[in-house]
């Protein structure tokens, strides 16, 4: 290489699998500038409140439904699966949302994502740690969720019959396919310009109807039964429900054991994981040949 | 110079009625221009009504219950509308610079939000009827409306209710950074609470529904269940209440938007914050 030549050997950008250290390079700034997006344009008190009434007043949406479909009181089983149902799915909306919304956010709000990327981890451990963020604030609105429900309207959840290993398991391995998910958006969102937002949504709108969080399965039309068994989500919400009741909510999944949920489960995240994977670096690739990764729109 | 002054007012109302055909152009002519925004905007809104519809479903509600999620979906639209396409509009617009155009261009801020406001209403009307039609013939829901003019009466006063409060909210959000946002955010679900989207007000309590009429969505609501859904004990308070309610609103919120858009403007230019991006 002659003096004055610029190398530009890094045509492919840095791999993925990297050194912790390097990834956490790259993973604990990006987790701290998320939870700066997220946080710092109002004081504490404004912060808190903003957290906690969205997820708050879904969730009375909910319970007035259920009093006026009911008109019984909300110490049933029933109203315990449709309001835990309906909280853990706000971890699902909020990472969805979260991974796929940073792409469009720092390339064209920010324009930034062309110094992300060529730092020297890659893109994958920057959009995780964006993602960290969203899910300290989703964990703190749902507990206080829970928590509200337990003191306010006399939730059937109790702490001592929780089966903590089997609902910890569970809940570890939806929140791995969400994040698979939640990458494979942010992919889709690197090789589309106007769909911000609204992917995530669809995405979100879809599981929310298919998995059973607020229902059971069975209610659907068979084929949508069918397609929901092959989607993590359906048994993520099922075992979270077996390790918090003891039971779920589907008579469809019933006979099933809860050593069989958490199989299909962890089969069905591999599975997702892989897929979601292949997605964002196949985007990957598809947006940097194309010249578009950092592509303003103006939209 | 008594020709000057007559020459010199119907330029400028012509210049503000060429200003608001222009803002709205673009939303009425946009419906048709991406169809991946039209397909999601008309399927997106279907996933939750079927949600919300097999939720009552499950829980043994009555089928009519369905058509309360049907019209719900109908009215979120516009709210949405509102909160995204007008309220936080004008943030957008400092972002990609047509703000500091718009107050420089020989016409009144009020008729670019005036063009907003149609160019939305007509482009939620066209994603809105799509969704609420299909949604209406998968669940097989009917409204029965006995007076179409009535119900075609107090949803022109919603719009011009919700939409003078976007207007509103537009000038006010001038001041905001990324609080818009936030804002915009803040506002979805406790307005579906409040304006009983899903369910009658009354469910509310007196008081709870009764404070929530402040937001013209629920009065509209109200009162559009009222008028097409047989149930005489479904309303919070009576119709002719509610149109009041919704004219006096309308009054307000325009008057609202005049004022608030002149102050906030002139705060945002002392603060230099008109052509602020990145806040």
């Amino acid at each position: 290489m002659a003096i004055g030549e610029v190398s530009i050997e890094k045509k492919e950008g840095p791999r993925p699998c990297q050194s912790f250290r390097e990834a956490w390079r790259s993973f604990a700034p990006a987790a701290w500038l998320g939870w700066q997006i997220e946080s710092n344009w109002t004081d504490l008190f404004t912060f808190s409140v903003f957290t906690l009434v969205r997820p708050l007043s879904g969730a009375l949406i909910v319970v007035v439904m259920y009093l006026v479909a009911t008109r019984t009181n909300t110490q049933t089983d029933l109203f315990a699966q449709i309001y835990t149902g309906n909280a853990l799915f706000t971890y699902l909306g909020g990472v969805l949302f979260g991974m796929s919304w940073v792409i469009h956010e720092d390339r064209e709000h920010y324009e930034m994502i062309r110094y992300v990327y060529i730092g020297t981890s890659h893109l994958y451990w920057y959009l995780l740690g964006r993602a960290v963020a969203k899910f300290l604030v989703t964990t703190l609105s749902i507990v206080i969720l829970l928590a509200a429900g337990k003191l306010a309207l006399g939730l059937r959840l109790y702490w001592a019959t929780i089966d903590w290993p089997y609902f910890l398991t569970a809940f570890t391995l939806g929140i791995i396919s969400a994040t698979g998910l939640g990458l494979a958006l942010a992919g889709w969102m690197m090789i589309t310009a106007r769909q911000a937002g609204m992917v995530s949504e669809v995405a979100a709108g879809v599981f929310y109807l298919a998995c059973g969080f607020l229902f059971p399965i069975d209610i659907l039309p068979h084929w949508v039964q069918a397609v929901a068994r092959w989607v993590p989500f359906t048994w993520w919400n099922e075992g979270m429900k077996r390790g918090l009741f003891g039971h779920g909510n589907s008579q469809a999944l019933a006979g099933l054991s809860n050593g069989t949920i958490l199989n299909w489960l962890a089969l069905s995240t591999v599975v997702f994981g892989v897929l979601s994977f292949a997605a964002f670096f196949g985007a990957e690739r598809l947006a940097k040949r194309r010249g578009i990764l950092d592509q303003l729109t103006s939209f | 110079m008594r020709t000057e002054t007559t020459d010199t007012i119907p330029r400028a109302l012509r210049n503000n009625l060429r200003a608001a055909w222009g803002r709205a152009y673009v939303r009425v002519i946009g419906v048709n221009r991406e169809l991946s925004w039209l397909l999601m905007d008309i399927f997106m809104p279907l996933f939750n009504i079927a949600a919300y519809v097999y939720l009552y479903r499950s829980m043994g509600a009555p089928r009519a219950y369905d058509g309360f999620v049907i019209l719900g979906a109908l009215m979120t639209a516009y709210w949405l509308n509102v909160l995204w396409s007008m309220a936080a509009q004008f943030y957008w617009e400092r972002e990609i610079g047509h703000l500091e155009l718009y107050m420089l261009a020989p016409i009144s801020p009020m008729a670019v939000l005036f063009g907003m406001s149609f160019g939305g209403i007509f482009q939620t009307t066209v994603r809105a009827v799509a969704t609420v039609a299909m949604g209406a013939l998968i669940f097989g829901v009917r409204f029965q409306v006995a007076n179409p003019l009535a119900v075609l009466g107090i949803f022109l006063l919603t719009l011009v209710a919700l939409y003078g409060l976007g207007m509103t909210a537009a000038s006010l959000f001038l001041v905001y950074g990324r609080d818009a946002w936030n804002l915009s955010n803040l506002f979805q679900e406790p307005v579906f609470l409040l304006s009983g989207i899903n369910f009658p007000v009354k469910a509310l309590g007196f008081w709870t529904a009764a404070a929530a009429c402040v937001i013209p969505l629920t009065l509209g609501m109200d009162a559009l269940r009222q008028l097409v859904f047989d149930d005489p004990g479904i309303g919070f308070i009576s119709l002719g209440w509610e149109v009041l309610g919704l004219a006096a609103s309308g009054a307000i919120t325009l008057l609202a938007a005049w004022k608030a858009l002149k102050y906030l403007e002139d705060l945002a230019k002392r603060q230099g914050r008109l052509t602020l991006k990145w806040q």
